[in-house]
């Protein structure tokens, strides 16, 4: 028997071979006895994991609930501060929100004039390509020179 | 088997820490028994999850989409548990200069624990992790391969592959038993 064949058995015995193979495997299992016993192997398995013993966990669980419940709830509230640092906190942001707002404010009013001197024209007479930087500065230079 | 770690209403998911707990602690619980064999792990670190979950409950998702967090926290934190247990072995026996005596009887026999377990319990501890999650996931809880894939992000063509994996080593461990 091949290895995907017994694989198919697996999954049938699992309930994960849909209709309409869930048929065919089934009437192969009818005509060959070698997919029976495979089936019957993977009962025996399934059989002998079920049959495993298991401890009762339900003294234990109750203890490791009772066990989080009393330490978690203290840990959150540490980590809470008091509420006079939480209101001293807000006004402070309030009051440096406010500054930085007025600070904006006064710096948007002032008019960008130290930029529009930065900038450069090129002549068009020199032939200078609007290449680099250097010769942008050299292009400046010129028409300085030349007024 | 699978009814016992189920949420308490049909349709509604369980809210709150104390609801959230009785749902899916006991199916937690016997997942990670099973992984490590040992009941003291399986406190530890169900409660270590629970702890986790505790933390980050407001972030984190409410519906099954939670259920398949708790089991994927619990599996890591079961993996390093493991990881650690093995490290610490390792050097007390660098520390003692006694390697662990190499047994000579059958596979089964290797493991040796405290605590008694069955030999399908032992026999499932020889299992590769990666098939031993999944058998675990796949007889214990009852989930889908399609669930078990989600949970371990994973395809649901290799949880089939390696559930059928998983079942035929532990048929050859337990040739000798069944």
């Amino acid at each position: 028997m091949k290895d995907i064949e017994r694989m198919v058995v697996s999954a049938y015995e699992d309930g994960e071979v849909e209709f309409p193979w869930s048929d065919r495997v089934l009437k192969k299992m009818e005509e060959n006895p070698e997919w029976v016993a495979e089936a019957q192997s993977h009962r025996r398995i399934k059989a002998a994991l079920a049959s495993s013993p298991e401890p009762d966990f339900s003294e234990v669980r109750q203890r490791v609930k009772a066990r989080i419940e009393a330490h978690l709830p203290r840990r959150r509230r540490l980590t809470l501060p008091p509420v006079w640092m939480s209101v001293a906190a807000a006004a402070a942001l309030v009051l440096v929100a406010g500054g930085g707002f007025w600070v904006g404010r006064q710096t948007v009013a002032t008019p960008p004039s130290a930029v529009a001197e930065l900038q450069v024209q090129v002549p068009k007479t020199l032939g200078l390509k609007l290449s680099g930087e250097g010769q942008l500065l050299m292009a400046s230079t010129l028409q300085g020179k030349s007024r | 088997m699978v009814g016992e770690g189920g949420p308490p209403g049909a349709n509604k998911p369980p809210q709150g820490f104390s609801e959230v707990y009785e749902a899916w602690s006991p199916l937690l619980f016997r997942i990670v028994y099973r992984m490590t064999g040992r009941r003291e792990a399986a406190e530890e670190i169900v409660q270590e999850a629970f702890i986790k979950y505790y933390e980050r409950r407001d972030v984190l998702p409410t519906d099954e989409g939670l259920k398949y967090w708790l089991i994927r926290v619990a599996r890591n934190l079961t993996l390093n548990h493991e990881k650690r247990r093995g490290r610490e072995r390792r050097a007390l026996e660098r520390v003692f200069h006694e390697p662990a005596p190499k047994a000579e009887k059958g596979a089964l026999e290797k493991l040796t624990d405290s605590e008694a377990v069955g030999d399908v319990q032992k026999a499932l501890l020889l299992l590769p992790e990666n098939l031993r999650t999944v058998l675990i996931l796949k007889e214990y809880t009852g989930f889908a391969y399609a669930e078990i894939g989600k949970m371990l992000n994973i395809t649901e063509g290799n949880v089939k592959v390696r559930v059928f994996r998983a079942r035929a080593r532990l048929a050859q461990l337990l040739k000798e038993v069944l």
